[in-house]
């Protein structure tokens, strides 16, 4: 029975190591600044920006491969991209900045 | 000096008397209109892509809160009440304006956002002194609370931009 054990455990690690089914984060935006961004987030994960205060924002990190624009009260989605370590801003608001590290 | 002086007769006004409701949602909506305006003289005075983004977004900005203003009046039946402190808001900017108008360029610029500044950091002060303290319907109140944060990040834009211009 014992051999298995070690096989099971490499199937698992193979498991994990294919292209994940992708994930949805929410990031809430609430009083002029970025709610707390998921630390796992991969490449291919999407993140929903929700804007619960009155006016527009945008979430914009060119290198990370995304720039949207959240109306108040709405929400967007944007597909991560590429891996690394991003900065996240508010173009219409400049000391509103987030960072996102993407695996 | 001008600032300073609008600024003490805001405060001397906001002082008089605890403002009502109706009075409250007056100066609100005054200060918004005041700071559109004076973006919308600044997109047709300047040529700075910076200075130009700022005015862009104090536009967007105070028309998104004003309008939220408005529903809210109308759905609490409250007629906004004029009173000393917007007509004082609405001179001291009426000064500035006819000041800034014979201005061009960089000192155009320099004096608008330095005004903005001044004038954000004057109705931040009134919002958490005055305003937000004496506002006794709690939509309204949560309404100037979000009003703070929002005009104490233009504050904070306008002093970085003020800094980067030369």
């Amino acid at each position: 029975m014992r051999p298995s054990f070690p096989m099971l455990a490499w199937t698992v690690a193979l498991a994990s190591s294919a292209p994940a089914h992708a994930a949805t984060h929410v990031v809430t935006i609430a009083q002029m600044a970025f709610g707390a961004v998921p630390k796992a987030v991969r490449a291919g994960d999407t993140i929903e920006w929700r804007n619960a205060d009155v006016v527009p924002h945008t979430a914009t990190a060119t290198d990370a491969g995304f720039d949207a624009q959240i109306e108040p009260g709405k929400s967007a989605k944007t597909v991560v991209k590429n891996r690394g370590r991003f900065e996240v801003r508010c173009s219409f608001h400049p000391t509103m900045r987030a960072t996102l590290v993407v695996e | 000096m001008l600032p300073f002086l609008a600024a003490l007769a805001f405060a001397g006004a906001v002082q008089a008397a605890a403002p009502n409701d109706a009075e409250i949602a007056h100066i609100a909506w005054t200060g918004g209109e005041l700071d559109i305006a004076a973006a919308k003289q600044a997109l047709e005075k300047t040529i700075d892509p910076q200075v130009k983004a700022f005015a862009e977004t104090m536009i967007r900005d105070h028309e998104a809160v004003n309008k939220k203003a408005l529903a809210l009046v109308e759905k609490l039946k409250v007629t906004p009440a004029d009173n000393d402190v917007s007509k004082s808001l609405s001179s001291a900017a009426k000064a500035t304006h006819d000041k800034n108008a014979k201005l061009a360029g960089k000192a155009f610029e320099k004096a608008y956002v330095d005004n903005e500044v001044a004038y954000h950091a004057q109705v931040n002060g009134a919002l958490k002194d005055t305003l937000i303290p004496n506002a006794k319907n709690a939509e309204l109140k949560a309404l100037l609370e979000s009003g703070l944060a929002l005009f104490t990040e233009h504050q904070h834009h306008a002093e970085q931009l003020a800094k980067s211009l030369p």
